[in-house]
């Protein structure tokens, strides 16, 4: 039977869901697009006083990815010197902060991710039969303290807290017994052979210990962080499981069940995604910076690069970038709200672009008056740079003369290079040296000795960013030295002090 | 049997107003008028083409005023044949056959019936584009009869053919309309068709239908 | 019917000179040097730009082919047609499926603001191209869209939506134009051979519009590849995904490597070129009358 007609519409119809399937497919399966590899197994450093929770949140990661988690614990201290002595694996995780300084001080680790939090209590048996309810109780004859030995974690917070009371003396003589871990102190609690001992609040819950408040204690809190190995191969897979365990609705729950604090505040996603709105004149000194942020931290990084008029006008019509990084401060001004703090990562100067060779032989932006002389600047109203141009030509009480010499005015500075590099009709243009850093073979740059021929841009984290953590390292690796000399060798000067890479704020 | 009744339609200014009349079954009716008269609109109004006004179009005692032009069972052959370019004449004449799902056996004989009777067995492997003027009435014929109509409606359908051509014609559709025993309404401005074909002849004249007394 | 009078073709005279037509040819020179001119103009642009890509006028020196080579085969070039030709052939077909149903209902029917969604229509060609980003961003901020907003906005989606609404908008015109030059006297002959609208449409009206359609398609495509300022502030610039040829020219030359940009534009007319050709001469190869 022939076909009736429908058919006839059938297969139009199909023919083209299939071309979209296929092209969507294509899109998904990118033969140029380089895929990140999975990662099939990371090896972690995990002090055993948090082994439980971490164990239970490695199960649920391996489960839900598919990926190998190898865990090796031991004490933070031994950890550490095994990874000293042989440089391999991925992430670090010991049971406080007090590891971080030595692990970065011999740059062992990277970025830094805290996990959890959890502070130096008094426990005694539940119920408080001996009726501890402070300091001074301990110093009481029928009351038997027991502490950390001082090489431990417990021991220094221990000792730190003694320190505070102003009577650290009469504390150690009172002292009954000394242990070595967190514990065998509670077990002591629990059996009954001592009345009070110093350990972690996590612990003291866990047991179902009486914890006694004490005034002292209040700020004898450590933290766990999740270090990232300078030796890590698989930066990412590592920084991916570490974000796991600081997600607040993954690992931070596991930490929050076992009576730590959490301090995990990113959402989880497997591949993150964040962005940055960057001025399209910084695009030379930072992209290859992006791109080896992006492959490190194995997230996804939108970047809108734009005249920095038109980002605020996205900005004002409601986006919200995680990270603005803009031509010149003048651009942040009606934005503030929106963002933390700015700082400024380079500025660059304005200079005078001539052909190869001078010809017009312009020296001083005196020259710029010279009757006949061709030049052109950017527009005073739409751009930083045309602002700019118009102060300083007005400091040098050349505005009127250079005006009647203006051939054109042009909304950004990188049009102005390219009319002078593409046409005949100009001599001269006024520009940030930064734009001139693929012409400097082909074109001639003077420079303008004057303190206000000059833009500074700086750099800010979006107030409503989901990853306050991710976008903070984007910042600072855009501040790296690594960055500088991508700055500098775009024109720009960098003016972030120098610091490692792998430094992090704390 | 056609049967028109107090039929009202309205074209933008122009209008037909309460226009009645009846063709016989197996009749062959020529409606005649001057150009611009509204005889296509009455055509397109019965096929079911133009919605109308007020009226009631009756088919063999059918009501179909309320039927949408694919339930009429009318055959239509507009003036200029309408072929569709992108078919084969045998596609044209198979068209309606295929819309009503006929078997592919079915629809080949009765398209090469169809192409006997209308003498174009040759042309069916041929496209719209090249056929001569009254290859492409013949065509527009056939694809119009090929389900079995019991109505035919022609509008002018002579009217681009030199006179040798027309006369051939004459005998087609004569022979058409014994072989498929339809009721005609053919529309013309020229009085040579009447004579030669109408067994009942119609004039419309400012709205209204005249039967005229057959002359032959 | 009415008879030419004899009396009045009698008053008028024929002149007893012979009518000669003069030769045709100025005719031809005129008409081809003025439609030469365009195209000359065209070709020379281009030229102009690849001699400058290989050549520095401003120190003289020739571009080494290397430099201009490495350029193009960067993975971020690569990415960028692929993305490019992938995203504007898509954006094609949504483009088709959307303009023959809306342009055959304004070809065809009459309804009461008809008036109003033809302007509608044309909103997407009129508005600046920086405002239709900005206008796109600032919808994805409200519900429903905003529940995929994550999938949309700054990733390979928006750069379809953004070329989308503007091709789409032009393949509507061409194909509602289509329609109108077909006389709906086939469809209506299909009706009273039994068809449903929707068979009439597909088995006779669409056929005849592959011509149109086929129009429709090249304009799509040609725009869509060329579009850049919307994607710039809805699909954003980021390399190796949501980077297209127009935006890869508009970064380069923000950065003043005139000749990155130049080459980048050229391979683009490049694509572009063989991708049309392709496509008329595979579109047309079928609807060829035997």
């Amino acid at each position: 039977m022939r076909p009736g007609f429908v058919h006839n519409a059938l297969v139009l119809v199909l023919a083209s869901l299939a071309a979209v399937v296929i092209l969507v497919l294509l899109l998904i399966w990118n033969p140029v697009a380089s895929s990140t590899e999975k990662a099939e197994s990371i090896t972690v450093y995990c002090a055993a006083g948090i082994r439980k929770p971490v164990e239970e949140i490695t199960k649920a990661y391996e489960r839900e990815y598919g990926v190998q988690v190898q865990l090796q614990y031991g004490s933070s201290g031994s950890l550490l010197s095994q990874i000293e002595v042989n440089p391999t694996g991925d992430l670090y995780i010991p049971g406080d902060d007090d590891f971080i300084t030595p692990a970065r001080q011999k740059n062992l680790v990277r970025e830094m991710i805290p996990l959890a939090r959890f502070s130096l209590v008094l426990a005694v048996a539940p119920g408080n039969p001996k009726n501890i309810n402070g300091i001074d109780d301990l110093l009481r004859e029928d009351v038997k303290l027991g502490i950390g030995n001082e090489t431990t974690a417990i021991g220094r917070k221990t000792a730190a807290l003694f320190a505070r009371t102003g009577k650290a003396e009469a504390l150690r003589a009172t002292v009954k017994v000394v242990k070595p871990t967190v514990t065998e102190i509670a077990a002591d609690i629990q059996v009954g052979a001592i009345d009070a001992g110093f350990i972690w609040d996590a612990v003291a819950k866990e047991r179902q210990l009486t914890i006694v408040p004490l005034a002292e204690a209040a700020d004898a809190e450590a933290m766990i962080p999740a270090l990232v190995l300078t030796s890590s191969k698989q930066p990412a897979a590592a920084l991916r499981f570490a974000r796991y365990l600081a997600a607040p609705e993954k690992g931070q729950q596991v930490f929050a069940a076992n009576h730590y604090e959490p301090l995990g505040v990113e959402p989880w996603a497997e591949r993150p995604s964040i962005t940055l709105f960057s001025g399209g004149v910084n695009r030379v000194a930072i992209e290859q910076t992006l791109a080896q942020f992006v492959e490190r931290e194995g997230i996804d990084l939108n970047v809108v690069y734009n005249g920095c008029g038109t980002l605020v006008g996205m900005m004002k019509a409601g986006q919200k970038p995680d990270v603005y990084f803009a031509c010149d401060v003048s651009f942040t001004h009606d934005v503030l709200n929106l963002f933390n703090a700015f700082e400024d990562v380079s500025s660059t100067p304005m200079v005078m672009l001539v052909r190869k060779g001078n010809p017009e032989n312009i020296r001083t932006l005196a020259d710029l008056a010279r009757p006949g002389l061709r030049v052109g600047r950017a527009d005073e109203q739409l751009s930083a740079l045309g602002a700019l141009t118009k102060r300083l030509l007005e400091a040098a009480n050349l505005y009127d003369a250079v005006s009647a010499n203006t051939r054109v005015t042009s909304p950004t500075a990188d049009f102005l290079v390219n009319q002078l590099n593409a046409s005949g009709q100009l001599d001269v243009v006024i520009v940030y040296e930064a734009n001139c850093s693929y012409v400097r073979d082909s074109m001639e740059i003077v420079p303008i000795d004057h303190p206000l021929a000059l833009a500074v841009q700086p750099i800010g984290m979006g107030r409503e960013t989901r990853y306050p953590l991710i976008a903070t390292r984007l910042i600072e690796a855009v501040q790296s030295d690594t960055s500088r000399q991508r700055f500098e060798a775009a024109g720009f000067s960098f003016l972030h002090p120098a610091r490692p890479a792998e430094t992090v704020a704390p | 049997m056609i049967c028109v009744k107090a039929l009202t339609v309205r074209v933008g200014s122009f209008a037909l107003r309460d226009v009645s009349f009846e063709v016989p079954a197996r009749g062959y009716a020529i409606l005649m008028g001057r150009t611009g008269c509204g005889k296509t609109t009455l055509l397109e109004s019965i096929c079911g083409l133009k919605s109308i006004a007020s009226g009631i179009i009756t088919l063999d005692g059918v009501d179909v005023t309320a039927l949408k032009p694919a339930e009429r069972g009318i055959g239509y052959v507009p003036q200029d044949g309408a072929l569709f370019d992108t078919m084969t004449v045998a596609d044209h004449l198979g068209f309606a056959l295929r819309v009503r799902r006929w078997s592919r056996s079915d629809t080949t004989r009765r398209v090469a019936e169809l192409a006997e009777l209308l003498d174009i067995t040759h042309l069916l492997h041929r496209r719209p584009h090249g056929l001569s003027g009254g290859e492409r009435q013949r065509v527009a014929l056939g694809r119009a009869l090929s389900f079995r109509p019991r109505v035919l409606c022609l509008d002018e359908p002579l009217s681009a053919l030199d006179d040798a051509t027309r006369r051939q014609m004459y005998d087609i559709l004569q022979r058409a309309q014994q072989h498929e025993h339809v009721t005609t309404l053919h529309v013309t401005h020229n009085q040579e068709d009447a004579d030669r074909l109408a067994d009942t002849l119609l004039r419309l004249e400012n709205g209204v239908v005249m039967d005229i007394p057959c002359r032959c | 019917m009415t008879q030419v009078s004899p009396v009045e073709s009698a008053t008028v005279e024929a002149p007893t000179v012979p009518h000669r037509v003069g030769s045709d040819r100025p005719f031809y020179i005129c008409f081809g040097v003025i439609g030469g001119f365009y195209v000359l103009l065209i070709v020379l642009m281009l030229a102009a730009d690849a001699w400058r890509v290989v050549y520095d006028p401003n120190i003289a020196t020739w571009t080494s082919p290397h430099a201009v080579f490495a350029a193009l085969a960067a993975p971020e070039i690569q990415y960028a047609i692929w993305l490019s030709m992938i995203s504007c052939t898509l954006t094609t077909i949504f483009s088709l499926w959307v303009a023959t149903p809306i342009g055959y209902l304004m070809s065809r029917h009459e309804f009461r603001g008809k008036v109003i969604v033809d302007a509608i229509l044309d909103i997407p060609i009129v508005l600046p191209p920086l405002v239709l980003g900005l206008s796109l961003l600032i919808l994805f901020q409200f519900a429903p869209f905003r529940w995929i907003s994550d999938y949309v906005v700054y990733e390979v989606p928006s750069v379809i939506l953004a070329q989308f609404m503007v091709a789409c908008a032009f393949a509507v015109r061409t194909m509602r134009t289509t329609f109108d030059q077909i006389s709906p006297r086939q469809e209506q002959v299909a009706l009273t051979l039994g068809c449903s609208q929707s068979q009439a449409f597909f088995a006779v009206v669409l056929p005849q519009a592959r011509r149109g359609a086929m129009t429709a398609a090249t304009l799509a495509w040609a725009r869509s590849l060329g579009e850049f300022g919307p994607i710039l502030i809805f699909a954003g610039s980021t390399r190796m995904r949501t980077e297209v040829l127009p935006t890869t020219v508009f970064l380069e030359i923000q950065a003043g490597n005139l000749t990155g940009a130049l080459a980048v534009s050229l391979l683009m007319v490049v694509a572009a070129v063989i991708v049309l050709v392709l496509a008329r001469l595979f579109g047309l190869r079928k609807a060829v009358v035997r």
